[in-house]
């Protein structure tokens, strides 16, 4: 068993792509590589249209089955002429593309979908989109990404981190303290709408290596700040109001794109304009070496998103099988893996959008606004279980744990993915091996 | 009449300077004013001011002097009124937001508004919202007293009119001078969108649109900025308002506290008035300083000069739904309103949209609200866009062809045209939050969900998040659009008798009668006037009522 494996974005390229639409099927590729080398033969193909006919040809000359497996959005995946390809990609609205532009009829994903027979998305709501476009005979199948295994032995049964304990991180880049910070330069007055202000000095370069610490009941977030779905805004601003009081309520915002300068500047816009918080707001923008991205998820009580639609959220995975409690809506994806056991939940209503990658911005599908009123409610109550409520913030944890075992350990998802390749007729005989 | 009282009245803009002064900060205190004045002409003898400063304490000793009864009512935000006098003042005005503004940020004490509202001791708002605000600010036993404007007895008769007019199917006029967008006649709704487009036609020549929503500081909602029509380059009010932002912060920063006292007092008066020729000479392009409540379309405009614009002839049927509004105006929120339509009857012919704008949208707003259809298309059912000023009978044609008012804002001061489409009995959509939750019932109204989400005080120049308004549950949105059809089409009596609910509510909300007795107690004149009116104030929902 043969998988060719295909995302645009490869470890070459990956700081350059931070940030683009396309950018986080790598990281979704890299979840799901080891389960893919634990069943098969796994090549990387760097250019579908000239490899994959060609190995898949001369894999079946030496008995052998090939699988072309397209991190890629359909609009954007190669089908194979010779070889069996499945797009394995991410969707966070109600409905696929079903229309087409720019005279390229893969932007109707249906076309695409109806030559490759099945594809992969990572959640039930996005195979259900799926479904409704192509009928409930199309074969789609809703794998995330495998992360559970490798944060959970982070997972510490019956303990809530320690509140009064100081934890310490070592970051390659730049740490925005807003303890350091002073906000009124950064003021409407004194910095109008249109400028862009210079960032405060102290956070150093981002070549250079620096121990944070952290103490109190620590918030964490992961995601792309250029990317506008994940809502910082609405994140922030819930937080530093509903903590305005808290000094030991800590926000930490690790960025994963190296050119935030812009970005972060509008965040120090958006700080100066809030009444004046006690609570503590920690911008990362550089690099968490392994060890350091899994202390600072050990370190964490909780984790925090705001989006208004996500594919699968790989952070927000990672920490809720580490053992983290999340502060989440759950739409799109999280209908999946969040639950009221395991997570503070924040109200979300539909509200139109267009597919992303529409240069018309047609309003044709639904994305999520969040309910700011339950978003700082849904912080207040989870601080106040971290301090008070240790009891329940071990259940709650555990249910994480558990519920996302459940959801993304790579045996839940090779089951998954063993019956989808099944059903494929030149496939099944190659699994068998994988089977034995 | 020696023992009536004198009542002064002021408000920033008169019937004459009003007509040029649209979407200036207090422009629509002068239509509140408007509005109570005949009222209050059953309760005293009403004068009016133009400048508080110099005639109010010589008429309130003229009136001591007779042992008469003065006192003066300032239709303005608590900031703007003034506190030298020694005649009884008393603020009227509105207010959406979460709390007061109770900081000081300038040199002018009353930016603090509790600092104005302790001086006068007393206060009068259009709405319990603002009501109960300022007795969290001033303490449970602050005499404040909600007040509408009496909307209603103007838009009673036409209560009856639409009883008596035909079906939904029949088909119904209005006109009015000014422009009209009609996307049944624009062949662009009615097919897929060309790809790649050439920029809309606009209506009218385009205009450096102001921000949509200056009090929401949103990022993009679809992280793309949409593609049509943004100034390339600023203009000469952005260019001067960034020089004059930097030049106060500078001053702030570094000046401040190296002057004298005396010094800084002139300086700050200098700026007053620099502040006042800077916004004669660049006016905003809309509204976005302050909070006065929406007014009636037939109060809403000035004059316009008829001979300029021609005359636009409407006919609609089906489910017609109007909202009056300004939509540079962020707080009105018309991308939900338009959205929320629009995807809920994407494939529905019988279903209509009036949006009645000021003349004045045409230039700035049009563009957004076009390009905001044009994501739609294309669509069965119709939207139209009417840029203009209605005379009093053409608004009441308006009002009998409406099968429902439309309202969707972040907040409302009072936002008399939905009081007015209410009075003449079309149920409504809309959320109960703000002044609305005084009127909006679930008898008469199909009520839309909505939370709270941080904002700034608008006419604070500090732009901090300092309080909060309603974020829309734009599925609600959508939902009412959808439940409300079928009512009107369901043809089980029960959107007769919504319409019938709203008509009773309003009575005993804002008819004359009743706010004739609610001016009287506020003014504290009950008991000294002989009773004028016939009517006897009649009960209102206990929520309504004042606080003793």
């Amino acid at each position: 068993m043969i998988f060719l494996i295909h995302s645009e974005t490869t470890d070459g390229t990956i700081d350059a792509n931070l940030g683009l639409p396309e950018y986080s099927y790598y990281f979704v590729l890299r979840a799901f590589r080891p389960l893919l080398e634990e069943m098969g033969l796994t090549v990387a193909v760097a250019d579908p249209e000239r490899e994959v006919d060609r190995l898949a040809r001369n894999a079946r000359r030496h008995g052998e089955t090939c699988v072309f497996l397209s991190f890629s959005p359909p609009h954007r995946t190669y089908v194979a002429r010779d070889c069996p390809t499945i797009p394995v990609f991410a969707w966070e609205f109600d409905a696929i593309p079903t229309e087409s532009w720019d005279d390229d009829p893969r932007n109707d994903w249906r076309t695409v979908l109806a030559a490759t027979g099945r594809a992969i998305t990572h959640s039930r709501f996005a195979a259900e989109a799926v479904t409704r476009a192509m009928g409930a005979s199309y074969d789609v199948a809703s794998l995330p990404a495998p992360v559970w295994d490798e944060y959970a032995p982070l997972h510490v049964p019956h303990g809530v981190p320690e509140l009064g304990r100081e934890r310490t991180l070592r970051v390659r880049g730049r740490v925005y303290d807003s303890r350091s910070i002073d906000f009124a330069p950064y003021a409407p007055l004194r910095c109008p709408k249109h400028v862009h202000p210079a960032l405060p000095d102290h956070a150093g370069s981002r070549e250079t290596e620096r121990d944070i610490t952290l103490d109190g009941v620590i918030y964490s977030a992961v995601f792309c700040p250029l990317d506008g779905r994940k809502n910082w805004f609405d994140m922030i601003c819930a937080f530093c109001l509903a903590m305005r009081e808290r000094a030991d309520a800590t926000l930490v915002l690790k960025l994963t794109h190296h050119r935030c300068d812009e970005v972060i500047g509008a965040m120090m816009k958006d700080l100066a304009k809030l009444p004046p918080f006690a609570c503590r707001v920690v911008i990362i923008d550089g690099y968490l070496c392994d060890d350091s991205y899994r202390r600072l998820a050990a370190s964490s009580h909780y984790t925090l998103n705001a989006s208004h639609g996500e594919g699968q959220c790989l952070p927000l995975m990672e920490y809720m099988s580490a053992g983290k409690p999340a502060v989440t809506p759950v739409h799109s994806s999280m209908r999946d893996y969040v639950t009221e056991e395991n997570a503070f939940l924040v109200r979300s209503h539909p509200e139109p959008t267009s597919w992303p990658h529409d240069p018309r911005q047609m309003y044709r599908t639904l994305r999520h606004r969040i309910d700011f009123e339950s978003l700082m409610a849904a912080l207040d109550e989870s601080y106040r279980v971290a301090r008070t409520d240790p009891a329940r913030y071990a259940r709650m944890a555990k249910a994480a744990h558990e519920g996302l075992r459940r959801h993304c350990s790579r045996a839940a998802v090779r089951d998954g993915l063993v019956s989808l390749l099944t059903a494929l007729p030149s496939v099944g005989s190659g699994l068998a091996k994988v089977r034995a | 009449m020696s023992t009536s009282p004198m009542i002064l009245v002021h408000s920033e803009f008169d019937a004459a300077s009003v007509r040029t002064a649209l979407g200036a900060p207090q422009y629509s205190y002068h239509f509140v004013l408007e509005g109570y004045a005949p009222i209050l002409g059953r309760i005293g003898e009403v004068v009016h001011v133009a400048s508080p400063e110099d005639e109010v304490d010589a008429l309130y000793d003229a009136c001591l002097a007779e042992g008469r009864a003065c006192v003066f009512l300032c239709f303005a935000p608590p900031h703007l009124v003034p506190v030298t006098l020694r005649c009884p003042t008393i603020p009227v005005f509105a207010w959406e937001f979460s709390s007061l503004p109770c900081e000081q940020w300038s040199d002018d004490p009353r930016s603090d508004w509790r600092v104005v509202l302790r001086h006068c001791g007393r206060a009068i708002t259009l709405s319990t919202h603002t009501a109960d605000l300022v007795r969290e600010a001033m303490g449970a036993d602050f005499p404040v007293f909600a007040i509408p404007t009496p909307s209603y007895d103007a838009m009673a008769p036409l209560f009856d009119q639409r009883a008596e007019g035909g079906g939904f199917e029949e088909e119904r006029v209005f006109a009015f001078r000014g422009a009209v967008c009609d996307s049944h006649a624009d062949p662009l709704f009615r097919g897929p969108l060309p790809w790649p487009m050439t920029p809309p036609p606009p209506v009218a020549a385009e205009e450096p649109p102001p921000a949509a929503d200056s009090q929401a500081p949103m990022p993009d909602p679809e992280g793309v900025p949409p593609p049509l029509l943004l100034p390339a380059r600023r203009g000469a009010r952005e260019r001067v308002s960034l020089s004059l932002g930097y030049a106060e912060a500078w001053y702030r920063d570094v000046l401040f506290d190296m002057l004298p006292d005396r010094l800084r007092v002139i300086l700050a008066r200098l700026a007053r008035v620099g502040r006042r020729v800077y916004r004669a000479l660049l006016p905003r392009p809309a509204m976005q300083e302050t909070a006065p409540p929406e007014m009636p379309e037939a109060m809403l405009e000035p004059e316009p000069e008829p001979e300029l614009e021609p005359e636009q002839v409407v006919r609609l049927s089906g489910v017609v739904y109007t909202a009056v509004l300004s939509p540079a105006d962020g707080r009105k929120n018309w991308l939900d309103l338009v959205t929320a339509f629009l995807w809920a009857f994407r494939e529905e012919p019988r279903a209509t949209l009036v949006l009645k704008m000021p003349r004045s949208a045409r230039e700035s707003m049009h563009s957004h609200i076009y390009h905001a259809l044009s994501r739609f298309t294309p669509f069965a059912c119709r939207v139209v866009l009417a840029y203009g000023f209605l005379e009093d009978a053409e608004y009441a044609a308006l009002v009998r062809a409406t099968t429902y008012y439309v309202n969707v804002s972040h907040g409302e001061g009072l936002c008399l045209p939905l009081m007015a489409f209410l009075s003449a009995g079309v149920p409504a959509i809309a959320p109960d939050h703000t002044a609305m939750a005084d009127y909006v019932r679930r008898d008469a109204a199909f009520i839309l969900r909505s939370g709270l989400e941080h904002n700034v005080w608008p006419f604070d120049p500090r732009d901090l998040f300092t309080t909060m308004r309603y974020r829309l549950d734009w599925s609600s949105i959508e939902e009412a659009f959808r439940a409300s059809f079928r009512v009107a089409l369901s043809g089980d009596g029960a959107y007769d008798a919504m319409g019938r609910a709203a008509h009773a509510a309003m009575r005993r909300y804002c008819a004359g009668g009743r706010v004739r007795d609610l001016l009287a107690e506020a003014l504290d004149v009950r008991g000294e006037m002989p009773r004028i009116g016939p009517e006897p104030a009649p009960a209102f929902d206990p929520d309504c009522e004042i606080a003793a």
